[in-house]
């Protein structure tokens, strides 16, 4: 699994100087953000959408291994195939044994996050076949072999002189002189490209954004309108998904679909919101003729019974990472994992495990990413979560130290003795920030900084000393 | 599937239930939980959404509006008969030549096209085409809280029509406009009963359910709105019996 959260400082530094990076996330609050705070406004019932989506969310996981089972039940009926992956690896062998039973060739792929997840393109162009990725900004970041920099919008860390460079040099079969300018030539320089794809593709393979239990439906949401002709001209169809997308019925499902376009892009509603159930019927001449819908866990159901829960609400909206201020200034390659952001500093630890571990520390706490999720997630409460988890994990230097102050506290005169030593010398050495700057780890924090001054006395001894006055003063 | 994949398949099914449900019986301090499958609606306690209600006029107003903003070409008709003589007349003002995709479509082909004789109805019955300057299309429906199209499966309405051509169009009766996403669906089901023929297949939603609020867009170059990325680069819907 791709995975570089290890040398999550390193990536931090190189973030915050990257020129081009920068220049390419400075678009995000003026476009996402305004443009998600003017739709919630043009919808008077928001609130009112986002409390029963709650509502719906809470009761379908309260119930989910039914829903599961109903949804199956529902897939059958309809002529499809439901399977079931506990871990990445069982998602990607399944995959493969439908791809190889239809000797396919060439796969299209829609976006998908939990393709993202077990890193499914990758694994499929190592077992030999071509998969080629088909929405836009996915097809940008493959070009690259980068991983996705955001949920929603894969290539936002991109300018227009990065992918100019990249199509000059993946397109060898258009002429070298032509222009790329503007965004339409890329625009359709990527559609004439890809149009070729999705036609000879012998597999279509596409993420979910919601499942629907009673009619055994998988629905995705996209404006480019690539995850369509990539479900409906091959002849078979692969959904990749997992289990926290199920829904009861399509009443649920357009509650949540309210929330999730305008809180993702600021639109009412993606352009294109397909409902498939199914392949193809009696009578109808076009569309798969295989439909497999394949359900990964990967600690999900571990997350049901935990403080994490309520995470799995989350309908992938990206507004935790468009308002951010961490996202903001990192873009989403910082964090390592191909969940960035407030969401991915929640899941990307249970599912990357140690990689991920310093991402709840990724917050400065300010809440945003609480106020603006629209299934009302407590994202801050659960990144504390992990970083209690982590506390106790700290290595061996920190747990010394914790131990010699546990030592130290629990001891009131040991405690008194050595803050009446210490303290003066704190005190004085503080007030000599050319001397501190020696001081390990203190060289970069002082370089933008200069230190508290510390009192010369404990609050203490200073307490001591006004309570044997307030003493003599009342004898008196 | 061969045998060992099959009870490997049915091996993984029964181990991943068998965990989620452990999980979820654990999960539930609230005891709000359904028995069984069956039990499911009798825990379920979450009224439905009721929006403001829009009457007709408004309904039409507000999805002119919704599809106008999302970069559509909207034309009213009083009826159908005038359909041909009106596509005859956008299209003149386009460059996409004049022959135009359609389905096994009754309707369409009911038309009296002889008022636009140099429009050439192509029919598509299961052919993948490459290149495709015109496709036409009819939506059942309307739900007119977004600007938003409902089209479904089926020979008479090929999906990929509603994907493939560079330029789409739509026909919409106004009597099937609706406020909402639930009442264009519902309405669907009922006009799916009516339909009901010899198969045991579910009559609704039928195999693809396609909900089009105008054309195909991207923003994936520097946050730029740009149309046209792989579906339609243009929308154009007639409305009928307005």
């Amino acid at each position: 699994m791709k995975n570089e959260s290890e040398d999550f400082r390193e990536r931090v530094h190189h973030a915050l100087e990257d020129q081009n990076l920068q220049q390419a996330l400075s678009v995000i609050p003026t476009g996402f953000v305004t443009k998600r705070s003017n739709a919630k406004a043009a919808l008077p019932d928001f609130q009112q959408l986002s409390d029963r989506a709650v509502e719906i969310k809470n009761h379908t996981l309260a119930n989910l291994d039914h829903y599961l089972e109903k949804f199956e039940t529902a897939v059958k009926a309809s002529g499809g195939q439901v399977h079931f992956a506990e871990k990445p690896n069982d998602a990607l062998e399944i995959i493969d044994e439908i791809c190889k039973a239809n000797n396919a060739k060439l796969i299209a792929k829609g976006k998908s996050m939990v393709g993202e997840e077990i890193d499914l393109t990758h694994f499929l162009e190592r077992e030999g076949y071509e998969a080629v990725e088909t929405d836009l900004g996915e097809y940008l970041i493959q070009l690259r072999n980068e991983m996705p920099s955001h949920i929603i919008a894969p290539a936002v860390h991109l300018t227009r002189e990065d992918i100019r460079k990249d199509f000059y040099k993946a397109h060898t079969n258009l002429s070298k002189e032509r222009d790329l300018d503007t965004p339409e030539d890329f625009v359709r320089e990527a559609r004439q490209i890809l149009r070729e794809k999705f036609l000879n593709a012998d597999v279509g393979i596409t993420g979910a954004n919601f499942l629907i239990a009673e009619t055994g439906t998988s629905i995705i949401v996209t404006n480019e309108g690539n995850g369509d002709l990539s479900q409906n001209l091959p002849k078979t169809h692969i959904v990749i998904t997992s289990l926290e997308k199920l829904v009861p019925n399509f009443e649920d499902t357009t509650v949540l679909l309210r929330l999730l376009a305008r809180s993702a892009t600021g639109q009412p509603i993606t352009t294109y919101t397909t409902f498939s159930t199914g392949p193809k019927r009696a009578g109808d001449n076009h569309g798969p003729e295989q439909f497999h819908v394949v359900i990964l866990d990967n600690g999900r159901t571990e997350l049901l019974g935990s403080k994490f829960k309520e995470m799995l609400r989350c309908i992938r909206c990206g507004a935790c990472l468009n308002h951010c201020p961490v996202y903001q200034n990192l873009g989403g390659h910082a964090y390592g994992t191909v969940y960035p952001g407030p969401m991915g500093a929640v899941l990307s630890p249970q599912f990357f495990g140690a990689h991920a571990k310093e991402l709840p520390f990724a917050s400065s706490f300010c809440g945003r990413c609480n106020e603006v999720c629209p299934m009302q997630i407590p994202l801050t409460k659960m990144m504390r979560h992990w970083r209690e988890r982590g506390a106790h994990d700290q290595g061996a230097v920190s747990n010394i130290i914790m131990k010699l102050w546990a030592g130290l506290a629990k001891r009131p005169r040991l405690y008194n003795f050595a803050l009446r030593v210490s303290l003066p010398i704190a005190s004085w050495a503080g007030r000599q920030n050319a001397l501190m700057r020696y001081a390990p780890g203190a060289k970069s924090w002082l370089k933008h900084r200069t230190l508290p001054r510390l009192a010369t006395r404990s609050f203490q001894s200073e307490w001591r000393e006004k309570m044997s006055k307030n003493k003599n003063e009342q004898q008196q | 599937m061969s045998l060992s994949q099959q009870q490997k398949s049915e091996e993984r099914r029964n181990r991943f239930m068998k965990n989620l449900s452990k999980a979820v019986s654990q999960a539930d301090p609230t005891g709000k939980r359904a028995a069984s499958v069956e039990q499911l609606e009798t825990v379920r306690e979450i009224s439905p959404y009721q929006p403001d209600v829009l009457d007709k006029d408004a309904c039409l107003e507000r999805l002119r509006e919704f599809l106008k903003a999302q970069n559509t070409e909207l034309y009213d008709l009083a009826n159908a008969e005038l359909i041909p003589q009106k596509l005859s007349e956008v299209l003149a003002t386009k460059n996409y030549g004049t022959e135009i995709m359609i389905g096994e479509n009754p309707f369409i082909q009911s038309l009296n096209w002889q008022l636009a004789p140099e429009l050439k109805l192509v029919s598509n019955n299961g052919q993948k085409v490459s290149d495709l300057n015109l496709a036409m299309t009819h939506a059942f429906a309307a739900a007119a809280e977004t600007g938003t199209l409902f089209f479904t499966s089926g020979p008479e309405n090929p999906t990929p029509l509603n994907y493939l051509p560079t330029c789409h169009i739509a026909l919409l009766d106004a009597q099937t406009i609706h406020q909402t996403y639930e009442q264009a669906y519902q309405f669907g089901e009922e006009i799916s009963v009516e339909k009901q023929g010899v198969s045991n297949e579910p009559l609704f939603p039928k195999r693809s359910l396609n909900l089009i609020s105008g054309p195909s867009r991207t923003a994936d170059i520097e946050q730029t709105l740009t149309l046209g990325a792989h579906g339609p680069l243009e929308l154009v819907v007639l409305i009928y019996n307005v």
